[in-house]
């Protein structure tokens, strides 16, 4: 039986009168990648900002490795080991790829009061990130962001969530904007992620990319869960759609 | 034992009655000023309405509207909505308040002009200096006494070019210095002390050669000779000063030799006259006549100025 | 995306190269030509005499764009910075001159308020999220008021100062030979350099950078973007207030009118520098050529003899040009990518 990594129990969100979630109950495992699906509004990212600390739950709670943790910002879901890739990877343009990375936790050196950043080490980590999620080309660390790819940028802020030893990484429409190629490279990252022992949550409104990289699939209807254990090895995009838009219930294996 | 109390009481009531009738005597006059609250000058002409209030037992509103014609016009039409029984008001800009003196007159109010003259308007008297002859006594100052002659260069620093002030100055000087062929230069210096000094001592160190004398146009450039001059290294008397005199900075410079002569102008003289003016046309003694002041100080007079300005 | 040609995998890319990218270039090319320029039409541009007065004001304005360089990195605007400068310098003198503390404690607590000054346009930027520009227009109002209400409108008297140990010590005269120079423009110098060093090489300067180029991105990362911005204010406010003092004692007047409009020459010098009106990229470098370059400008304008009234017109060509240039090349750069 897989690990349980996290468990959200019970979590309802409202905006007023209106029920973005309703009484959701979703647990990723260790080692495994979890697609989200759900047609627009179905509540995709009301629940995933819940866990990156973006909003809080109206009630329920979260449990990571079984332990009840309380989430209410950004650096709380940081301390807790989940680490969330945007579609605009959340990268500052005007800054390199090494201090990208670093942004927040900057290494330093010297007497503290001095506050000066540890710059040969920001490079040496770089240079490693950058070839564990399979950046072959030679990109030195100090090129600003804005010059390189779409897809080098997800993989920047792929590198950054496994530096920094996240359990969970959540991606949130990854491929987006990006090309075939490209997205290529991100869905290599994501394995290459749970290879190494991360959880990810993959969101995207493709189903065929979700398709090529994910362990188990669950869906959302208009805030309400509806299903948690799709294989898709064992199922179709068809089968999947239907249960999204919501038409008569399918039983799927 | 009830007629005592009666009287006793009566004198009571008259006695309260006295005061109120006082109070009642009391009336509310308007000051209004083109100027800014910010400016050196302008407090003291602030202050000699304040002095005049409390001499007199009225009531003056002042307001300032830093050369906003409309907001003064409208300033004057709230006096006039107010039932002022006087109104003493500068001009932001010649023949801008036609309307507005009419509206006044129509209204029964009396309302002087005061500070520089608009005689378009027709107001019922003016108080105050006159720009234009000032610059003809400051430029026929320097002629008179030898200290410019025919083809010299003279250096006219203004806070604010364009500004009515320093234009009609500038044409009084014009008025002496043109028929005997002396040229000269205006450059503009700002309203703030730094950049007043770094304007200047720039200048001065660019043409310090060809300077044959200097006429401030404004209080705020005359007041800065004596640090310009340090900061450059010229020697104090060497290049003849002449020009606006109403701050301690210029008295001072008078006193120790570096300015020849400042032009005073009255500041709280002109206030206190305009609304005496003022309130004497309320009484219904209709004002004939204008006032002139100002007055042109060199060393030996400067002591009087000093004190005044220093008192505040 | 094809490699940067030039670039090796080991190696830094060479000196040359390195120093031709750089957005300081133009601007420090525009103050040598000035400089060659003014001092070929008139050599006594060059004189220690007209460089000595000319640094006078420079520096006071220099030190307060150098803070205001790390604040617009950051994403952000202070308008109120002239009317900080002139009531700063009442507050101070109206203190001394009414007897209630000696100057160099009135020197404190005049600092202490424009401390506070910058926490309150900090707290309304980052707590209640009004933009910085209304915000700081605000204070500007809110100061200038107070300093007239304080003051009536006289200037206070500031005689007194000459021969205090505060005095001599933030603005005294120093001859360096034929150069009379004040000590301001050492303590320009050292906030420049103190300033730069945060800027380019520590943590804190990355997070002044990120919360101008991506305030969400930054929050993401753990970045304090709000106490960051906050103490930038607070930064801002005091060099405000030093430059204010500094001026008072060296003009011997503390004119509650004083800074008006300084605000917009300050944003100038920072944007011909290079620093982006936008935030996120900022250079303290280029805001020392920036000042040099305006305030050179209107000295040598004056030394050459162009007529007085013309100055703007100089001043307002340098800077479109410069922005201009700056935005080419800026297009250019991210066009190559």
């Amino acid at each position: 039986m897989a690990q349980e990594l996290v468990r959200m129990s019970n979590i309802s969100k409202s905006y007023g009168r209106v029920e973005a979630l309703q009484d959701v109950n979703f647990t990723v495992n260790e080692k495994e990648i979890v697609g989200l699906l759900g047609d627009n509004g179905a509540g995709k990212s009301t629940l995933i900002k819940i866990l990156s600390g973006v909003i809080t739950a109206t009630s329920g709670e979260i449990h990571m490795r079984g332990r009840k943790v309380d989430i209410r910002s950004t650096t709380d879901a940081i301390a807790q080991g989940i680490e969330t890739i945007y579609q605009d990877s959340a990268l500052v343009n005007e800054l390199s790829i090494a201090r990208n990375l670093f942004l927040g936790r900057e290494p330093l050196r010297g007497p503290r009061f001095l506050n000066l950043m540890d710059n040969r080490k920001m490079d040496e980590v770089s240079r490693d990130l950058l070839k564990k999620v399979g950046i072959t080309k030679d990109i030195p660390p100090n090129t600003l962001v804005n010059a390189i790819s779409g897809g080098e940028r997800q993989a920047v802020a792929i590198a950054r969530a496994l530096y920094f030893k996240s359990d969970l990484i959540i991606l949130d429409e990854p491929t987006n904007n990006l090309g075939v190629e490209e997205t290529r490279g991100v869905l290599h990252f994501v394995r290459s992620a749970r290879d190494s022992g991360h959880s990810c949550i993959f969101i995207a409104h493709n189903i065929h990319h979700v398709f090529q990289v994910v362990d188990r699939i669950v869906i959302l209807r208009r805030g309400v869960l509806v299903a948690d254990d799709i294989d898709p090895k064992k199922t179709t995009i068809e089968a999947v759609e239907r249960v999204i838009t919501g038409l008569p219930d399918e039983v799927l294996a | 034992m009830l007629r005592k109390l009666v009287l006793i009481f009566s004198v009571l009531l008259m006695a309260m009655a006295i005061p109120f009738a006082a109070t009642a005597q009391k009336k509310t006059f308007y000051w209004i000023s083109h100027g800014s609250p910010a400016d050196p000058v302008w407090t003291y002409f602030l202050a000699g309405a304040k002095q005049w209030a409390k001499d007199t037992g009225n009531t003056v509103n002042t307001s300032f509207h830093n050369n906003d014609v409309p907001s003064q016009q409208e300033a004057v039409r709230s006096a006039i909505a107010a039932g002022a029984a006087g109104i003493a008001t500068t001009s932001p800009d010649p023949g801008s308040l036609v309307k507005v003196v009419a509206e006044a007159h129509a209204a029964g109010i009396t309302i002087v002009n005061f500070n520089t003259p608009d005689p378009a308007a027709g107001f019922d008297a003016y108080v105050g200096g006159d720009n234009q002859v000032f610059g003809r006594n400051w430029a026929q100052y320097l002629v008179d006494h030898k200290l410019v002659k025919s083809g010299d260069f003279v250096w006219m620093p203004v806070e604010v070019p364009g500004a009515t002030y320093g234009v009609q100055e500038e044409a009084g000087v014009a008025s002496v210095f043109k028929p005997l062929g002396i040229k000269w230069e205006v450059t503009d210096a700002k309203y703030d002390q730094a950049e007043v000094i770094s304007r200047m001592t720039d200048y001065l160190t660019a043409n310090r050669g060809k300077i044959k004398a200097i006429i401030g146009l404004g209080d705020l450039v005359t007041g800065s000779i004596k640090r310009v001059f340090d900061r450059v290294g010229v020697p104090k008397g060497s290049i003849p000063v002449v020009g606006w005199g109403n701050s301690t900075d210029t008295t001072q410079e008078v006193l120790q030799g570096y300015v020849n002569a400042g032009q005073w102008q009255d500041p709280l003289a002109t206030s206190y006259m305009a609304l005496s003016i003022a309130a004497m046309g309320a009484s219904g003694i209709p004002p004939g006549f204008n006032i002139i002041t100002g007055k042109l100080y060199e060393k030996d007079t400067a002591k009087i100025f000093d004190k005044i300005l220093s008192g505040k | 995306m094809p490699v940067p040609e030039g670039k090796s995998p080991m190696q830094q890319r060479p000196l040359i190269l390195r120093v031709l990218t750089r957005r300081e270039l133009g601007p420090f090319i525009l103050l040598v030509a000035e400089i060659i320029i003014f001092g070929s039409i008139r050599p006594q541009f060059l004189s220690a005499l007209n460089i000595g007065n000319a640094l006078d004001f420079t520096v006071e304005l220099g030190l307060m764009a150098l803070g205001m360089t790390l604040l617009m990195t950051s994403g952000e605007f202070d308008l109120s910075v002239g009317s900080v400068f002139g009531f700063s310098a009442v507050l101070m003198w109206t203190l001394k001159n009414s007897g209630a503390t000696s100057l160099l404690v009135g020197f404190f607590i005049a600092m202490a308020v424009a401390a506070l000054i910058g926490m309150i346009n900090g707290w309304f930027v980052s707590k209640l999220k009004i933009t910085s520009f209304l915000v700081t227009l605000g204070m500007l109002l809110v100061l200038r008021g107070a300093a007239l209400f304080l003051t009536d409108g006289f200037p206070q008297r500031t005689w007194s100062a000459e021969g205090s140990g505060l005095a001599n010590f933030l603005v005294g005269e120093i001859h360096l030979g034929k150069l009379h120079v004040y000590a301001s423009l050492f303590w320009f110098v050292g906030l420049a350099i103190v300033l730069g060093f945060v800027l380019t090489m520590t943590k804190m300067g990355n997070w002044i950078q990120a919360s101008g180029g991506n305030a969400s991105a930054a929050r993401a990362r753990g970045v304090n973007v709000g106490r960051t911005k906050t103490g930038l204010f607070v930064l801002t406010s005091m060099t405000s207030a030093l430059a204010g003092i500094i001026s008072s004692i060296r003009t011997t007047s503390a004119n509650p009118n004083s800074g008006t409009g300084y605000e917009l020459e300050i944003i100038a010098m920072v944007v011909i520098g290079g620093t982006a009106l936008s935030g996120g990229r900022g250079t303290i470098i280029g805001t020392v050529i920036g000042v040099l370059i305006l305030r050179l400008m209107r000295n040598g304008i004056v030394m050459v003899g162009v007529p007085g009234l013309a100055y703007n017109i100089f001043i307002g060509a340098i800077i479109l040009a410069m922005v201009g240039l700056h935005a080419t090349l800026e297009r250019r750069r991210s066009a190559e990518g």
